[in-house]
């Protein structure tokens, strides 16, 4: 999710959270970015195996890329 | 006619006169926030007429969006939970569940029994959703992208109705369950309006979801709030 919301997502408590750097809206990227959408979502999915306990925030350090994007 | 205070030029971009669902935080931090944001963005802006690079305005988007959204409100919990996960992902069932709104065409949850609700309906309607009870929306894994309808009067929605994979990654699934990268996609994703009645959420619904999409075979879900 968006790193907008941090405080209050982490004050949630949720098992594993990744957040990413991107406005508000847009929490895998912009439109038509495929590249990152499969790469948060590999970083994600990696949290099922590394968290180690509740509440991990991972902080997703690529920044969000304007298109326009192939469709 | 009445003179305009910066204070009500600021809080007009949040369901006022200038609603603009990508910058209602300007209401949302104090004066002195939106007066710095607001220079910083058209000299940002002056910055891209001669570099192009759009990146250090979306920088300062955040930056203020964070800054304007900081605290914990009321969503502080005492417990912890947390299940270690010891299957690998490659052989596990994994579930999609959002709350940005999207819902399949022919589908509608008609929110308050209204068909056809617009986006700028709903977005002049967030007390109202607000006090609702949400309501689930089941999202075939096979609906084409032409079929899948977003509505969520708490956000821009613009991205997302350009490509649904911006927060409701189905067609990104996919391709992770065909290459063997998950086990299995389960079907239907879900998804809800997040603005929503967070006491029912919490006590009601968030207990029936969650015996849903484990009913559905999930092993672990992937959950994107908006």
């Amino acid at each position: 999710m968006s790193k907008v919301f941090k405080d209050r997502t982490a004050a949630m408590n949720p098992a594993r959270i990744l957040l990413t750097p991107h406005p508000m809206g847009r929490p895998l990227s912009a439109p038509h970015d495929v590249e990152k959408q499969r790469d948060i979502l590999m970083h994600g999915l990696r949290l099922l195996d590394s968290a180690t306990e509740g509440g991990t925030i991972v902080e997703y350090d690529k920044p969000y890329r304007s298109g326009p994007f192939c469709n | 006619m009445e003179k305009e205070t910066f204070d009500d030029f600021r809080s007009s971009f949040s369901y006022g006169s200038r609603s603009d669902l990508l910058f209602k935080f300007l209401k949302s931090g104090s004066e002195q926030l939106a007066d710095e944001f607001l220079q910083e963005l058209l000299s940002l802006t002056g910055d891209l007429i001669d570099d192009g690079d759009p990146t250090a305005i979306v920088e300062a988007i955040v930056r203020a969006q964070t800054a304007a959204y900081a605290g914990t409100d009321n969503f502080e919990y005492e417990d912890k939970p947390f299940t270690p996960f010891p299957k690998p992902v490659s052989e596990s069932k994994i579930a999609l569940l959002t709350t940005t709104g999207h819902f399949v065409e022919g589908d509608d949850p008609n929110p308050f029994g209204i068909e056809d609700l617009t986006q700028e309906q709903a977005s002049k309607m967030t007390a109202d959703f607000g006090r609702a009870n949400p309501e689930l929306s089941e999202i075939p894994t096979s609906t084409p992208r032409e079929q899948t309808r977003v509505r969520h009067g708490g956000y821009d929605i613009r991205a997302t109705a350009a490509d649904r994979n911006v927060s409701l990654p189905i067609d990104r699934l996919n391709e992770l369950a065909e290459e063997g990268v998950i086990g299995e996609f389960i079907s239907p994703a879900f998804s809800f309006v997040g603005l929503a009645s967070q006491l029912r959420l919490k006590k009601q619904r968030a207990h029936e979801w969650a015996e849903q999409v484990k009913a559905a075979g999930a092993e672990a879900a992937v959950l994107i709030p908006i």
